[in-house]
This record gives structure tokens, sequence and C-alpha cells, in this order.
């Protein structure tokens, strides 16, 4: 504690010290700089004892600035006198400068002096006064008011900024007071009236209703303009249903800013009175009337854009349906997903791609069904947002082939086909495969995913299945690969592009940043081969999460590899099926199925 | 309602959301009236008559921005400078097809004279920022005024005072706030594909506003080529060099701001994706001249103002590209930066659900991913604008008081509702400047 007593003593000491030093170059002949320098460090340090120093200087037009720089924020009521003092001795900007000083500090004593300078001769000080008592309040009411009517011109607006500024200072119904004396002025320049009213309204709550009402109700479109706008800051659904209670009867330009208010308010007890604005109308009312529900966001609106999706108007049709995709809940899911339904190819292409972007997962029966669609179009648009979903997060396994043909896949010309409803390539003596080539999906390049695919082989063939990889030319790819043969030998391994067989069945390989591979044993890998059937269909099982990829064949798991290798790691990429060359082969993929899993 | 507490005032607040959208609807749903010339008397026209004051480089951006807007027409220039207001001056009149925009040396002129301006695009030196938003919505102007709107904490308090008392239209320049992947980022944390967000961080790695020195006195230039009183405006009065001009202001505290300066363009998208209900008060914990300045909210979430030497175009940890901004969160985090097509995110399965995201966004606020397009559809409207002055505020007030805390090379705990710091006067000092008069409030 002791020390704590001293180490504040010498603070103070140090910081009384330096301000003996700054008031030292304000009394000495220093250059301007060095005593503009001081003033900067008197506003943060300045005491008492640095208001007799600097109050001369107000009167230096030089450094008058300056001086106020140090003072106004030296709380000591001998700043409140130095500046009052000033009033009389300095003139034009310096003057202005200490009226304005006096309003930042609030000073109640210094209403009489200032209210003196309201008439005088030189508007920039009248202005300065008038708006310093603006900023002092109070007993700064009367003064204002009584010169309101007799100024004029930039004048009058510096009066009426100070008055309103009173108000803004002042409780309820007084504020309102100020702020009706004001209104009730004939001749007052527009953006008063404006203030004024709102301060009226704002300030007298629900009793400023019927003036609201009454305002919007008015000719000109200013002031119904602002009043609609004043609306928008009172709460309330007595406010709301005023407004709405005013659509009918208001022009068309009223009626939109009306809408848009609506909407902003946030308050669903409009949402029945939008309603029949957003089903008829002008385009323009109608969109207003659609984004105000939008906002809202009720869930009664539902049916209604899912009508208006459908509507004639082009612009009403994809504010609608933009709508639909961006609304909250679950219950525009289901509206969504009706969508597939429509009567029309285009709504349906619609349906579908909107349940892409909403990411509904349960639409996927929706979808897979309509990848049986007449329209080639809905169909192709099916299956490719059915590709995007197989990426939502822990969703269930959803399938990325139709079963019927190449759609969502790619590859090289002449070589895969459907047939029996499976991915099929062949090579035969007459058509030899000379280099490998691989069929790519091209709906995702997944990271973190669990891929089940049933693959057939006839007895020489050599196949894969691509994971995180990278596409290469001619159809060709670089990366991890579930091997596979015919024969079953190389079934449950890793094979690696770059580094050739990873992980062998049976074993649990780990790769360290530096390359260094490390085994151990996960089984046997003659007793696992027991479990693949040859010559039939096979399951392969492929889970991809961080590091680790593990294959299992018919539900045992084969191998597993933990990859922290610095370059050659990959954490995402696409998925495709190889075509590998040597003697005739044939080669068979069907239920190829994805469900992205969430990284641990 | 909107029920933040950190706002200036008690008063209520204007509603945060609202109505005209991106939509390709043809412009003009209505008329815009609000110019003070026309009184609601006159038909109106279906153009937003502009001015723009400060036509500098950003300036000139900004204006080719609105020029672009086709229910925009620009009919007055102001700068103090000869040449670049007659640089601005052929830009409009070329838009125009004809020679009649009207140039200004002092905005205050512009003002007063020009009734059926109805907005003004203020994109001065710092210094001006606020004084000039005040001096525009005072004559009953709609405001778009570039980052950072104000260099102190009373000024920016009179700028959000000012707006709601005339009922004016204002948006700071912080266009982030209305380009996607910020959105995208922003929305992810907001709504919570993040969990609870315990960290955001800002870019605040620029430098400025630190040098006090003069530069050597040179030979003022005439008033008509550039008024150099009204250059200085507010600001202490120092002897011309022409090294102020372009961006060499800058670096000087009398005309800038330190953190701020950054701050301003990141701090009020970081903020955005936060819950800041019931939050009251912000700590700062000061760690050295160029360090990072961890700062915690009374909801115990870190606000990180993140520095580092070097470039802010650098890659950092957090994002590659200048100005970003990331959440963190349990779930995951979300970053965005300049030059990012979409958000950085931590797993593929946020991604996807950018296109909801947004799509949820629009449908919440019906505004459109631009800026100044925000901007004038709110001058029609007259619904407050997505960069509102208490966004604006609530943005400066923290960046302005971590600079106090630069300045004073201590731990500060600032006030959000009172406006001040908790007991430490000499802080609550800084947190205004004495303006030079006239040029005053």
């Amino acid at each position: 504690m002791k020390h704590l007593c001293f180490a504040i003593l010498l603070l103070v000491g140090t910081a009384s010290a330096q301000q003996d030093r700054l008031l030292a170059i304000l009394k000495s002949d220093a250059p301007t700089q060095q005593k503009s320098d001081a003033c900067q460090e008197l506003a943060h340090i300045g005491t008492r004892q640095a208001v007799p120093v600097l109050a001369p200087l107000l009167a230096d037009e030089q450094l008058s600035h300056m001086a106020r720089f140090a003072l106004e924020p030296i709380t000591d009521p001998a700043v409140d006198e130095a500046l009052r003092e000033a009033l009389g001795k300095v003139k034009g900007p310096s003057l202005v400068g200490v009226i304005s000083s006096l309003g930042v500090r609030k000073d109640p004593a210094a209403i009489d002096p200032l209210a003196r300078l309201l008439n005088d001769p030189d508007p920039a000080v009248a202005q300065a006064a008038a708006r310093a008592l603006g900023g002092i309040g109070g007993a700064a009411v009367a003064v204002l008011e009584g010169v309101l009517t007799t100024s004029s011109g930039p004048n009058q607006l510096a009066v009426g900024d100070g008055l309103l500024r009173c108000a803004e200072a002042t409780p309820g119904a007084a504020a309102a007071a100020i702020h009706d004396h004001l209104r009730a002025l004939p001749n007052l320049p527009l953006q008063l009236r404006v203030a004024a009213l709102r301060g009226s309204i704002l300030s007298s709550g629900t009793p400023g209703l019927p003036l609201l009402v009454e305002t919007i109700r008015t000719e000109s479109y200013v002031p119904a303009a602002d009043a609609i706008r004043i609306s928008m800051e009172l709460p309330g659904t007595e406010v709301t249903q005023a407004l709405v209670g005013e659509l009918a009867a208001a022009n068309a330009t009223k009626q939109i800013l009306l809408i848009q208010a609506l909407g902003c308010r946030g308050d669903a007890t409009a949402v029945p009175a939008l309603v029949p604005l957003a089903q008829s109308g002008s385009v323009d009312r109608r969109i207003a009337a659609l984004h105000s529900l939008l906002q809202l966001a009720a869930p009664s609106s539902i049916p209604v854009l899912a009508v208006l999706v459908t509507d004639p108007d082009a612009a009403i049709s994809r504010e609608a349906l933009a709508g639909l995709v961006g609304f909250p809940g679950p219950e525009a899911d289901a509206a969504v997903v009706a969508l597939l339904n429509g009567p029309a190819p285009k709504i349906r292409i619609a349906g579908i791609n909107a349940v892409g972007q909403r990411r509904i997962a349960t639409a996927v029966p929706a979808l897979l069904k309509a990848t049986g669609d007449g329209d080639a179009e809905v169909a192709n648009a099916s299956l490719k947002v059915l590709g995007g979903l197989a990426g939502a997060p822990e969703s269930s396994a959803i399938p990325i082939f139709n079963g019927k043909d190449l759609t969502g896949w790619n590859g090289k010309p002449g070589w895969w086909t459907v047939e029996d409803g499976a991915l099929t390539v062949e090579s035969t003596p007459v058509k030899p495969c000379k280099e490998c080539n691989y069929l790519i999906w091209r709906g995702d390049q997944p990271a973190d995913f669990e891929l089940l695919a049933d693959f057939k082989l006839s007895r020489s063939a050599n196949s894969g299945i691509q994971l995180r990889s990278e596409e290469r030319l001619n159809w060709d790819t670089y990366g991890y690969q579930a091997d596979m043969t015919g024969d079953g030998k190389l079934v449950g391994f890793v094979y690696h592009h770059q580094r050739g067989l990873i992980a062998g069945r049976g074993e649990k390989a780990t790769f360290a940043a530096d390359g260094k591979k490390t085994v151990e044993p996960l089984g046997d890998p003659a007793e696992l081969l027991q479990h693949f059937k040859p010559g039939d269909w096979n399951t392969y099982r492929v889970t991809c999460r961080g590091p680790e990829i593990s294959l299992s064949v018919n539900g045992f798991l084969m191998c597993q590899i933990t990859d922290q290798h610095a370059t050659q790691a990959a954490t995402r990429g696409l998925i495709a099926l190889q075509m590998h060359p040597g003697p005739p082969m044939k080669i068979q993929f069907k239920n190829i199925r994805l469900k992205r899993l969430k990284p641990d | 309602m909107n029920t933040d507490p950190i706002q200036v005032h008690t008063r209520r607040q204007f509603l945060t959301h609202g109505a005209m959208a991106a939509s390709a609807v043809a412009l003009p749903y209505f008329i815009p009236a609000s110019a003070l010339g026309r009184d609601g008397t006159v038909a109106p026209s279906n153009r937003i008559l502009m001015g723009g004051i400060g036509m500098g480089g950003r300036g000139t951006g900004d204006l080719r921005a609105m020029l672009g807007e086709r229910d925009v027409q620009f009919v007055a220039i102001c700068d103090v400078q000869k040449d670049r207001r007659d640089a601005a001056k052929n830009l409009v009149d070329a838009k125009n097809g004809n020679a009649d925009c009207a140039v200004y040396g002092d905005l205050r002129q512009l003002l007063a004279e020009r009734t059926d301006v109805e907005g003004v695009l203020i994109a001065t030196g710092d210094r001006w920022h606020a004084l000039a938003s005040v001096l525009a919505m005072r004559a009953g102007k709609d405001v778009y005024c570039e980052k950072p709107a104000c260099l102190t904490m009373a000024q920016g308090q009179r700028v959000v005072e000012t707006a709601r008392r005339y009922g004016r239209v204002y948006q700071t320049g912080a266009q982030r706030l209305s380009e996607s992947p910020h959105v995208g980022a922003i929305e992810m944390a907001r709504t919570g594909r993040l969990g609870p967000i315990h960290t955001a961080y800002a870019d605040c790695r620029w430098r400025g506003g630190a040098r006090h020195d003069w530069l050597p006195v040179e030979p003022q230039p005439t008033k008509e080529d550039l008024d150099w009183d009204i250059w200085l405006g507010p600001c202490p009065w120092r002897p011309y060099n022409h090294g102020y001009g372009a961006s060499g202001w800058y670096n000087f505290e009398d005309f800038a701001t330190d953190i701020a300066m950054w701050g301003a363009h990141t701090v009020a998208q970081a903020l955005a994706g936060l819950d800041l209900t019931n939050v009251t008060f912000i700590e700062f914990a000061y760690a050295g001249p160029d360090a990072t300045l961890v700062t915690r909210l009374s909801n115990g979430v870190k606000l990180v103002l993140y520095r580092q030497a070097g470039s802010v175009w650098d890659p950092c940890q957090y994002w590659h590209g200048s100005c970003g901004e990331r959440f963190d969160g349990p779930d995951g985090w979300a970053a965005a930066a300049d030059g990012y097509s979409k958000p950085d995110v931590s797993s593929p399965a946020l991604l996807k659900e950018y296109k909801k995201i947004l799509a949820e966004y629009a449908n919440r606020t019906q505004r459109p991913m631009n800026h100044v397009r925000d901007f004038f559809n709110c001058i029609r409207s007259r619904r407050t604008t997505v960069a509102n002055p208490e966004v604006m505020f609530r943005a400066m007030s923290i960046c302005l008081a971590a600079d106090i805390c630069g300045k004073l090379q201590r731990n500060l705990k600032f006030d959000l509702l009172a406006g001040e710091f908790t007991g430490d006067p000499e802080a609550n000092r800084l947190r205004q400047r004495a303006m030079r008069a006239p040029y005053t409030f």
C-alpha cells in the first residue's frame, strides 16, 4: 500500500512537472508549432493550473483554437469562467470558437451572455450562439423560443436546431411542447418542420398516432413520406394497423411507401392486408407487397408464395421463387418440394433447383422420382441436384448413379455404357484397351464421405475407384484408388498413382509428414480374401474422414491408412471409376451411393 | 424491434430491417421528393439529384459507382482543389451529356444554394467527414459518407443525433456490408451455423495517424486552386505543404486516426456477425505499440483487432488479402476478405449452405448486394440503411477507443451504454477534439 501511494504521488508529480514545462512553453516566445503541440498535450493532462495561461491565448488569432483544444477537456469550472470572460473580448472566428466551446461544455451560466449574442450582426456569431444554447438546454429553451420568429434564413435554422437539441435532452411532455410550438409556426423551413413533426409524434408516444395518420393523409408527398418514415420508429400493433388502414385510400406512390414500411416494422399483423396486394394490382405494388411478406416471414404466406411462383408475370414468379428459397423454417421445404409435382417443366426445374439451394435432404425420394421425368431437362436437373445433396452433412446415403444412363458422369467416348442397370465398360480382342481411362463423377469433390458401390469383375479384370483424386488430361486421374482385380489379388488395397500400393489387405498403414511409412497388422490377408466373391457382385465401402481412409468389402474391414504425407496427402477430390489396359475384361458398377460425413 | 443496447441514446432505434430488394424490378418504384426546393408541391422527377463533395481518388471511385445507377443524376460537385472539381465535373457532364454540372470550392455554399440536391456523396479527407455530414443533414440532404465517419467519438455522436433529428438517410461507406462473401461469413456467424461465436477478428493492419511534425512551409496556393483554410477545416492550423495532399494526410494525427482508420474498414463487419444483445462494455488489453489488440465484450466474446508488421495485402493466418474478418465458434469458422468470391469456411458442408444463406439474408433484409444501391433505395423508401448511423457509431466507438488505448498504453474498459471509459478520466478526455472555428458543429 505504501508503495502504491508512493507510485501515485510520483505519477502526479510527473504529470505536474510535465504541465509546468508545457505552460512555460506557452508563456515563452516559442514558435507557433511548439505552442500548438503544447496545447495538444495539455488536452490530455491539463488542470485548473493551466487555465490562467491558456485563457489569454483565446484572443490570439493564431492560437485561439489550440487554447480551446486544451481547455475543452479540462473539467474544472474555471474553464467555463474563462470562456465566458472571453466572450466580451474576442472577435470573429475566435469568438465563434469560444461560443462553440461553451456549448460543448454545456455551461448553464453561459445562457445569459450567449442570449445577448443571438442578435449579433455577424450571422456566424448569432448562429454559433443558438447552437451552443441548444447544447446547454434547460433555461435556454425560453431564450431560443424568444427569437424563433424574429430570426430568419440560416439564423432561424440554427435557432430551430438548438431548440430541437434542447427537446432531445428533455423528458416527454416538455419535449412535445417544444416540438408542438415549433411546428405551429407558419413558414418554417421544411427540414425544421419535418424534425418537429417527428419530435411531436415520437415524444407523445401513442397519442401521436392521430397526428401521424393525419400527416400521411396530406396530399403533399413530402410530409406524407416523412410521416411514413417516422412510423418506422414507432413500435406497436396499433401503429401497424393504422398504416394498414391508410392503404386503401392512398395513391399509388404512397401505397408502396406504406407497404414497404409495413415490411420493415416486422409486425406480422400486417400480413392479411399485404397478401391481396401481392396477388393483384400493378406489378410494382405486387412486388413491394411480396417483398414485405418475405420480410415478415409468416408461415401463412408460404401457400401464397407457392401460387405466385406460377404467376404469368415473370418478375412476380422469379421473386416468389427467390422468396421461397430464402424463407425460414421447414414449412417452406414442403412448399418447395411440392413444386416438383407442378404441371409445367419450368416450374418443376425451378422447384428442383430450389430444393438444391435449400439443401432439403428429405426431398431425395421426390428427386429420384424426378430423374424419371418425361422431360429430359427436368431429369437432368434432378440428377444434378441429387449429386449436390449427397454433400449434405450426415445425410443418408444418396444414389449418384441413376441406373439408367450416364447422367452426372463423364468418360472417354465409346467406352462406358449402362447395361442391366449397371455402369459397364468392356474391352475385347477387337477393341483392346491401350491406356487407362476413367469415368468421372461430376457431382462434387467431397472431402469426408462414405462411398458404397457394388462391383462385378470378369476374371482378368483390373479396376478401381478413385477417391480424393485430381483430373488429368484424356480421362486420366491422379490420387488414391480403392483397388480391385477379378482374381481378388488387389481387392482391399489402396493404390496411389505416385506412391504405388500404399496399403495392402490386412494392413493399417501410417504415413508421417516426411513420407515415412509404418505398418501394423489389421488381419490376415488370405483370410480377408475369403470374403470376396470372384465373378459375382461385391460391395466396396470406402470411408474417408480427415487423414483416414478405410476400405471394407462385403462388410469386412480390409485395410486402413492414415496419411499425413506433407505433399502427397489429399483432403478432397473427385470420384472416378477405372478402365484398365490389359487382356479383354469386363467391369460393372451399380448401387453407387454417397454419404457426406462431418469431419471429426 | 431491435433491442440492441449499444446506442447513443435510449431512444428507440430505427428498425434495422427494411423494404426494397436487389430485385431486377424496373426502377423507379416511385418518386423521390425529399428535396427542400420541391417542397412536395412540384411534381418530382424520377431521378435522385446528387452533389459530390470531396473528389479525390476514393471520391471519384464512389462517383463512378453512383453514376452507374440509372435513377441518379449528379448536378453539383465540390472540392477545395480546382483540378479535382474540374475532373469530377467532366465525368458528370460526360454522363449527363451536357456541361451543366455546377462546381463549388466550399461545401457550405453548395449546401446553402442547391436546394434541388437531395443527397450528397461525401468523400473528403477523414478530417471533414463528420462535420460535412452534419452540415448536409441539417440542410435536409441525405448522406453517403466515406469511412471513417469521424475522428472522435464526440463527432460520431453528432452524426447519429443529426440523422435522427432530421430524419435523414445516412450510409457510412462500409461497403463490405453489402458484398456477398462478407455477408455470407457474417450470416454464418449470426445465424448460429458456427455455434455461439467466441472470437471475431477484424483486420486493422494499416498504420496511420501517428505523426505530429509539421512539413516545411511552402507558398500557399491561391484560394481558387486550393483553399488551404477549408482544406484544414476543423483541424489545428498548420502551414501549407503539398505533401499533406493526395494521401499524405493519412500519416498525421491531426488529420486522421490510427487503428480506427483501418478498423473503420472491418470492425463493422465483425460486429455484424455477433449477438450484441445485452453487451454493455468492452475491455481493451494493451499489448504493445504494434501488437494485435485483443478486446473482450461483456458477454465474454473476444473481438481481436488484428495487427501485424507488413502489408495489409499480405495473406495472414486468418485470411488472404486486405480487410478481412473472421468468426470462430465451436462448430466451425468463416472468414472473408477482399478478392474473395465466397467465404472461407472450416468445412465444405458450410459452403454448401452459402446460396441459401444469401437467400435468407435477402428475404430478411430486402437489401441489395450493392452498397450505393442500398443508399439510393433508402432515399426512396426512407427506411434506414444497412450501414446506418448506429452501425457506424458502434464500430467507430470501438475503433476510437482502441486508438485511445494505444495512445495511453494501458488497459481500458469502455462502457458502451454511457459512451465513456470507466474509471479513466484521461481516456475520457480523448473522446473529443475541439474544432477550429468556423468549422464547428
